[in-house]
């Protein structure tokens, strides 16, 4: 179906309409009567058809439809074997009374639908009646593949030459562009809608979204943990559709190095990561559209072994398009959500971005080349893109299984990944946050617009005290370098001198 | 060895913080045992083993027709006179967010010929953030041997508390405000009001969530190396009173 205005006015029956009580009661069950059931599969596309016809590969079901509870009169057999309506879970149970008493507690609706058989076939019947016998083998393994038609991308991997930088961007004046970043909807302060969800629940969260000195500052990832346990889990996400219309392979491996950096910033351990895709992309029937797909997919692939990070499930929505004002069939850009979930061994040891004392150190850690295809200093700029989206840095997952260490080991006072708008973005954030000043005039790349605002990928900045500094140096050898120190001063400091204060930074970013 | 006293936890379908509220009884020295709204209708008796009665928050009943008023309805219906019986036996009873809510639409809160309301907060929308609230009833069981302020989150879209001027006047002389936000108002609630206790002391409703800062490590400034002000006082003292 393609959309349009009237999509919601036309066809709001067609469309899944969540509940969230229903759901809420139904991971109450679910949770309390874990011991009651065996097997377990929501119904997500198609319904029954899907949810049953997995559970019974190979080992076949006999299903009878009438029981169901319907929410609309009059549906066919097959519209409600195919139903996508929400909330519902499909459980294989082998004495169905304790479950269905606890149901009955909880107020959720349960029904006997039939059995596993042990014969092979997938059989479904309404009042009695059979609408569908198939063998569940030929379910599966019967159908012909089916081949469809991509037409691969090929973008601009050129590497930019400074000079390059310098004749497509101009003369940059480093305080403006800081301010204009920081103004840009999608590095502006979200504190307005975080506030508008409640992020306490469970009384499990260690690192909240908001922090820092004020509360105001954003987390790179988030811990929950239950208050009296010491390990935890820590969520981190990473998207980038600018970088995704340009090259979808290298946005793919941009954003899981991303999603992964922010979970290793707040104090996750690397080498326990779960990776979940969320894929939002347009008609594949298109060529291009389908040859986009199929290069961010072999990027997932890509990153996914660089940093033996499984994914262990995700989700797709094709044919997002609308009909445009001219007539013509537009697609969403490619834009491919990662969450990272990761195990934290000691909660008590998780890191936050803002400052946190006077006198410590700043270090950048990982390796920052001009890279600006698809960045944010383009969009202030106003310009379109010029060069090649960042590239995957191999030599990133040894640095964060490093990272880990030196935080496992107290030696990180304060961490930040650094992703849209660079090192100046990343270090207004850190300042903003902890509201405390940062001198980097000692820096001689602390005045250069091609270091500030590079987006390139696998970089993090940390603070340290003076004390532990050459410890940590000592950890990242080739791929580490002095930006400067926390001050109490209300400015950002760069190399020359060009100052800016933190009052201005914070308001800008504050109010887009 | 002193005796742990019984918290009874009621939930209604929605309810979503009676995992938190029970972690912070347990700590606090407390007994808790949930009861679905669904056990209190089979066997209301179930509530006249209990020493302390808490209604945990959360959305029941999805909030339909106005947060806490089916599930005062269905409270009030099935325990409402075993209610009555606890509070006048001085068996202390807590109400946090929407089971304040319920509490106010009981009519339990403030009690007597009092009516108060709890509105759509102040700024029109939900609101999660850390507030600090101070102790003020010396009649409020729960709060009048607090020594110091709270710092909780509030998780909430209607928790401006409104009432007449004269009721709120009454209320006041009554030594009935029981807590009241410091360091900024969240929701435009009268007199700062963050709770209150009916007539006896014995009942307490408040919109913030002392059972989300029970360990130090919950403070939003744990990373910072600030803790304290916890709320597991407030627990504290709804125990020792049922205790003693």
């Amino acid at each position: 179906m393609t959309m349009d205005a009237t999509t919601g006015d036309v066809a709001g029956a067609s469309v899944q309409i969540g509940d969230p009580i229903t759901e809420k009661l139904l991971i109450d069950v679910l949770g309390k009567g874990q011991h009651l059931f065996r097997s377990i599969t929501d119904c997500g596309a198609g319904g029954l058809s899907s949810a049953i016809g997995e559970m019974a590969e190979g080992i076949g079901a006999s299903v009878e439809l009438s029981g169901l509870p319907l929410k609309y009169p009059g549906l066919s057999s097959w519209e409600i074997w195919l139903s996508e309506a929400q909330e519902r879970m499909v459980v294989a149970v082998r004495d169905v009374q304790p479950l269905a008493d606890m149901c009955d507690a909880y107020g959720v609706e349960f029904t006997d639908i039939g059995e596993f058989t042990g014969d092979g076939q997938l059989v479904v019947r309404h009042h009695g009646e059979i609408i569908l016998n198939l063998d569940t083998d030929f379910l599966h393994n019967g159908r012909p593949q089916r081949h469809m038609k991509a037409k691969m991308p090929a973008p601009v991997r050129d590497h930019m030459s400074e000079e390059a930088f310098h004749s497509a961007f101009g003369e940059i004046d480093i305080v403006v562009a800081l301010k204009k970043l920081l103004q840009h909807p999608n590095i502006a302060s979200k504190e307005a809608v975080i506030h508008r969800y409640d992020h306490e629940i469970r009384g499990a969260t260690v690192v909240r979204p908001l922090v820092g000195a004020r509360s105001d500052g954003h987390a790179d990832g988030v811990v929950v943990a239950e208050p009296i346990d010491t390990h935890g889990l820590a969520i981190g996400i990473g998207v980038n559709p600018w970088f995704g219309e340009v090259d979808p392979e290298r946005m793919a491996l941009a954003v899981v190095d991303e999603a992964i950096r922010n979970v290793v910033a707040v104090g996750a351990d690397p080498a326990k990561i779960a990776l979940l895709d969320n894929f939002s992309w347009g008609d594949p029937r298109r060529e291009t559209t389908l040859g986009h797909l199929v290069a961010a997919v072999a990027g997932c692939c890509t990153a996914s072994r660089a940093f033996s990070a499984p994914f262990v499930s995700g989700k797709d929505s094709l044919n997002n398009e609308y009909l445009g004002s001219d007539g013509e069939r537009h697609s969403v850009p490619p834009t491919l959500v990662i969450t990272a979930v990761a195990h934290v061994p000691d909660v008590s040891k998780t890191v936050t971005p803002d400052l946190k004392n006077e006198n410590n150190v700043l270090l950048v850690l990982g390796h920052t080349a001009c890279e600006f295809g698809a960045s944010h200093l383009e969009k202030i700029m106003e310009l379109s893109s010029r060069g090649a989206v960042p590239a995957f840095d191999s030599t990133a997952p040894i640095r964060y299984r490093a990272l880990h260490e030196a935080i496992q080991s107290g030696l990180i006072a304060s961490c930040h990944d650094i992703s849209e708008g660079g090192i100046a973005v990343a270090v207004a954030e850190m300042a903003i946050g902890g509201c405390l000043g940062v001198d980097m005039s000692a820096c001689r790349t602390a005045g250069d617009a091609s270091w500030l605002f590079s987006e390139s990928n696998g970089r993090f900045i940390v603070e340290v005290t003076p004390e532990n500094m050459s410890e940590v140096m000592s950890r990242f050898p080739d791929a580490c370098s002095q930006l400067g120190s926390v001050t109490r001063r209300d400015a950002l400091t760069f190399t020359g001198n060009d100052e800016v204060s933190l009052t201005e930074l914070r308001h800008v970013w504050m109010t887009q | 060895m002193t005796r742990s006293p019984i918290a009874a936890v009621l939930c209604a379908p929605g309810t979503n913080r009676d995992s938190d509220v029970s972690f912070a009884l347990r700590q606090a020295g407390a007994t808790p045992i949930t009861y679905l709204m669904s056990d209190l209708i089979t066997q209301p008796s179930c509530i006249d083993d209990a020493d302390i009665i808490v209604i945990a928050g959360g959305f029941s009943y999805a909030d339909a027709l106005g947060a806490g008023r089916l599930f005062a309805v269905e409270l009030e219906d099935s325990i409402g006179d075993r209610m009555a019986a606890a509070i006048a036996n001085r068996r202390p009873v807590i109400g946090i967010c929407n089971g304040f809510q319920t509490l106010v639409r009981m009519g339990i809160l403030p009690g007597a010929e009092h009516v108060v309301a709890l509105g759509h907060n102040q700024a029109g929308v939900f609101d999660c953030r850390w507030v600090e609230i101070e102790p003020v009833s010396q009649k409020c069981i729960w709060t009048r041997n607090l020594t110091e302020n709270i710092k909780c989150p509030i998780a909430h879209g209607e928790g401006r508390l409104t009432a007449e001027d004269s009721t709120w006047a009454s209320l006041i002389e009554a030594d009935q405000l029981a807590l009241r936000y410091v360091d900024g108002n969240p929701n435009g609630s009268i007199g700062d009001a963050a709770g209150i206790c009916d007539a006896s002391g014995v009942v307490l409703g408040l919109m913030p969530h002392p059972e989300n800062h029970v360990v130090p490590r919950q403070h939003p400034q744990f990373h910072r190396g600030v803790t304290g002000n916890l709320g597991l006082s407030l627990f504290r003292e709804g125990v020792n009173f049922a205790i003693n």
